[in-house]
């Protein structure tokens, strides 16, 4: 056993050199290092070499559905190359921001987005947001506009932050910081961080020139025991479901007037998307109990004068009225040959009588006439819902200032007033015949009645049934709107107590960009028609404005 | 490296230093999402920013590598960059995710992120293996060796086993002066047991003078499954692999020797022990470094994908940089 003898050459068991032989772990660690150095480099590689290797590497997710047409062209869009980050944000002027090339390719669709020059050149012309937004604020379309979120994404809703990054402080982004009219400092629409809606801030009124009593209105009977017997028989189809029966109360409430713009009855084709109410029709909403009959005709049937019609006017319809009775009883011409027609503007009175007719139409029929004008003209009448004085009388109860309404017509009559026959002379007293109401309350802010049609109105529009003046602007507060449009569990800071919020709350959910100062008319903003024929947002409004 | 018990005190400022970062940009980055619809993006002041604070610390944490490999450099202490390593690389998971504006993108950053979330975690695994591995080690292995010499040091074992037998039985036939291979070895320390440490035994009293009679059945069992497991371990004889069956198994040959042998017999039992404890040491080396295999290799091609992460999304923004713009 000799090795036993050499103790210390046994006990040297292990190479003097063993470190420098890789072990197993040693092996393939460096095995699988290369391996991935080698494969990372050739992803380098390839995604250098081969556009379609970026395009598939790059891709951060699908494209919206509407421009799903390019997902396989990214130069549709794109510019490639380290040139872009300067490139992109420089226009030909200098502007920092918007209007590169990127924007141009954005420009290229979306005309709607920017005032384009004339000539059709797709190159940015200027301010699409707002004539006072300094060139330098003005980001390109990506900047709001993320693309590549998925084919359900909405590229128009983008987040507060694009917003806030101008209108958090706001004056800085302006090209004239002291023209800024609106909230400096606004971020988010949150309680306490968005100002309160100027009709409250500012206390508007509204500019309306017909008076109209909704606490009245919306009492049982009118509160004056009005029945349906009591509507007009037109009406009383549509009144029908106000009342239990002939001899009911008619109880109306907000529908029995106020109208969405789109058509409830699912047969007509809508002209808008129900979002707004349409104006008070007369003739829809009023004239089943406020007639304006004066006489009746030879069968029997009630003489109207046509709604809209001015003093002048209306006097010269009653005169042509009576005139034709007259003619008849002479044996001259027939009362009820054809329907009877307003007078045409400007025309002398009607009935064409000759003077010696005309003193004994006068003889017989004066009194008649002026009869039948101080009724129409009296609140059973046109004044019932009009002023008829210069200075507006916004108390329905106190009348019409000072004098009593029949002096005040015919004062105009006799100072010959009416005799001119001329509605440009009318409109001059009467002002401005088109009415003075806006149809949109906040031109710049959007809002969609039917949407919100699982509520009652008095839940936003609590004060409607209170309001006895018609100068009362019945818009709802800021806070009614943070009750649900906010940050879940958040505090109201006018109101203290703790609200349910959760409801969508962005900027864009309420307000557009691409307005170019014009709210709801600004170019690339939702196509939207005034119902009354005029271009919407645009100057309809008095102080409310 | 520990950081548990007493190991605790050092990794302290680098806990709360990262704490503290980590909590500053989640700060940072819920301020500027204050308002908006969607979290910041990459590309945003906060995004970009967290983006590239993250990019330069998983740099710096690649550096590791070199340093190790250049341990002679003074760039300051391998525990400095191994504390700096751990913590910093932890704090480039929130610094990433905020970056990412909790979006994966498209598939290179959300290769990068998921190559980012792997090598993380296998280094959490490392570390936390490193956390109780050794001292586990330390009570199951007494005999520890250097795992790569097991095989090494197992044929040695084979051909100890092989003398003693030749001793017991009388054979001579492999007593071979290896004199000349001894002399480029090493002595790998004191042979003989000392608390919780063991070392080669010599086996210096185990051999009989003279050749024992009536022992052929010793050398039946060895040749038959002590020297296959001494050279295989486990694979090559599985009925020694267990220490309770094994130890079964000795008995029953001891039974069947004369007493002279018995000593011969015990140290071939240590012999098969010892092979048992580097079986299980291996088992648990691998254990202990097989995160490596993940964590190294997939750390490099972090580094080319955030390399082309960051050229990319320089060449392909779309919206205004931050700072740039």
């Amino acid at each position: 056993m000799t090795e036993h003898t050499h103790a210390k050459p046994r006990a040297s068991r292990i190479p003097l050199d063993y470190f420098r032989k890789p072990d197993f772990w040693t092996r393939w660690k460096g095995r699988l290092t290369l391996l991935l150095v080698l494969g990372g480099l050739a992803l380098v590689g390839w995604g250098l070499a081969s556009p379609a290797a970026r395009r598939a590497a790059l891709n951060r997710g699908p494209l919206a559905g509407v421009h799903k047409a390019w997902a396989n062209d990214c130069a549709a869009c794109h510019l490639e190359g380290f040139s872009l980050a300067a490139e992109a944000y420089a226009d030909a002027r200098g502007n920092p921001c918007a209007g590169g090339p990127m924007d141009q390719r954005c420009n290229g669709c979306h005309n709607g987005g920017f005032p384009l020059p004339p000539g059709g050149s797709t190159a940015w012309a200027g301010a699409f947001h707002h004539a006072n937004a300094s060139p330098a604020s003005t980001v390109a379309c990506a900047a709001c506009h993320h693309d590549h979120r998925g084919g359900d994404a909405d590229l128009s809703r983008v987040p507060d932050s694009s917003c806030a990054s101008c209108h958090a402080n706001l004056k800085p982004h302006a090209i004239d910081s002291a023209a800024v009219v609106v909230a400096a400092g606004v971020g988010a629409f949150s309680p306490g961080a968005h100002p309160p809606f100027r009709a409250q801030s500012e206390n508007w009124k509204d500019p309306g020139s017909v008076k109209f009593n909704h606490a009245l209105h919306l009492k049982p009977g009118m509160g004056q025991n009005y029945t349906l017997k009591q509507v007009s028989s037109e009406g009383q189809e549509k009144y029908k479901p106000y009342a239990g029966g002939e001899k009911e109360l008619v109880s109306l409430d907000c529908a029995a007037c106020h109208h969405l713009d789109s058509p409830s009855d699912g047969v007509s084709p809508a002209r808008q998307a129900g979002g707004v109410f349409l104006p008070i029709s007369f003739e829809r909403d009023c004239k089943a109990c406020h007639e304006l009959a004066f006489t009746r005709d030879a069968g029997g049937g009630k003489v109207e004068v046509p709604h809209k019609i001015q003093p002048a006017e209306v006097k010269s319809f009653v005169e042509a009225v009576y005139a034709r009775e007259f003619l008849a009883e002479k044996g001259i011409g027939k009362p009820d040959a054809q329907p009877f027609q307003p007078p045409l503007p400007g025309k002398p009175v009607a009935g064409g009588l000759a003077p010696p007719d005309a003193a004994a139409f006068q003889k017989a029929y004066g009194g008649r006439v002026n009869s039948a004008l101080n009724r129409l003209m009296s609140k059973a009448g046109c004044a019932e819902c009009h002023h008829l004085e210069g200075n507006r009388v916004d108390d329905h109860a106190a009348g019409f200032g000072p004098l009593p309404l029949s002096q005040v017509v015919m004062s105009r009559i006799q100072t010959g007033f009416f005799r001119e026959g001329s509605s440009k002379a009318a409109a001059q007293w009467l002002g401005d015949q088109r009415s003075p109401i806006p149809l949109v309350w906040q031109p710049k802010a959007r809002f969609n009645h039917a949407a919100h049609r699982a509520w009652d109105c008095v839940s936003c529009h609590s004060r409607a049934a209170s309001s006895i003046s018609s100068a009362d602007i019945l818009l709802p507060s800021v806070e009614t709107c943070h009750s649900c449009h906010g940050p879940a569990g958040g505090k109201s800071a006018a109101q203290g107590p703790v609200i349910a919020g959760g409801a969508r709350h962005d900027c864009v959910e309420c307000h557009g960009y691409h307005l170019a100062g014009g709210g709801l008319t600004g170019p690339g903003n939702r196509a939207w028609a005034d119902p009354r024929g005029a271009v919407s947002g645009a100057p309809v409004g008095g102080s409310a404005r | 490296m520990l950081i548990t018990g007493e190991h605790a005190r050092p990794h302290v400022p680098w806990i709360v230093g990262c704490l503290v970062a980590a909590a500053g940009a989640l700060g940072w980055f819920l301020v500027e999402s204050v308002g908006q619809s969607a979290w910041p993006s990459g590309g945003s002041k906060v995004g970009l920013a967290l983006g590239v604070a993250a990019g330069l610390i998983c740099l710096f944490e690649f550096l590791l590598w070199p340093r190790k490999k250049l341990r002679t450099w003074r760039i300051g202490p391998v525990q400095w960059w191994l504390r700096a390593h751990i913590w910093l690389g932890l704090l480039v998971v929130p610094l990433a995710v905020l970056h990412s504006g909790f979006r994966l993108g498209g598939p290179l950053s959300a290769a990068t992120m998921v190559v980012l979330v792997i090598v993380i975690v296998s280094g959490v695994w490392g570390l936390a293996m490193q956390q109780f591995l050794p001292s586990r080690m330390l009570d199951l292995v007494p005999g520890e060796t250097i795992v790569s010499q097991i095989p090494h040091l197992s044929g040695l074992a084979a051909r100890d086993g092989a003398r003693l037998v030749a001793a017991v039985c009388g054979d001579q036939s492999t007593d071979d002066d290896d004199d000349g291979e001894l002399a480029t070895h090493l002595v790998v320390g004191a042979v003989r047991q000392v608390g919780a440490l063991q070392g080669r035994v010599l086996l210096t009293s185990a051999a009989p003078s003279e050749p024992v009679p009536e022992s052929e059945s010793l050398r039946a069992f060895f040749e038959g499954s002590a020297r296959p497991y001494l050279l295989s371990g486990k694979a090559g004889c599985p009925g020694l692999a267990g220490e309770r069956a094994a130890r079964a198994w000795f008995l029953e040959v001891r039974a069947g020797l004369p007493p002279a042998a018995h000593p011969a017999v015990a140290a071939l039992e240590d012999l098969c022990s010892q092979r048992r404890q580097w079986d299980r040491q291996a088992w648990l080396h691998g254990w202990l470094h097989a995160w490596l295999l993940v964590h190294l290799p997939l750390s490099v091609l972090l580094m080319a994908l955030l390399a082309a992460h960051v050229v990319w999304a320089l060449m392909y923004t779309t919206h205004p940089i931050p700072f740039i713009h």
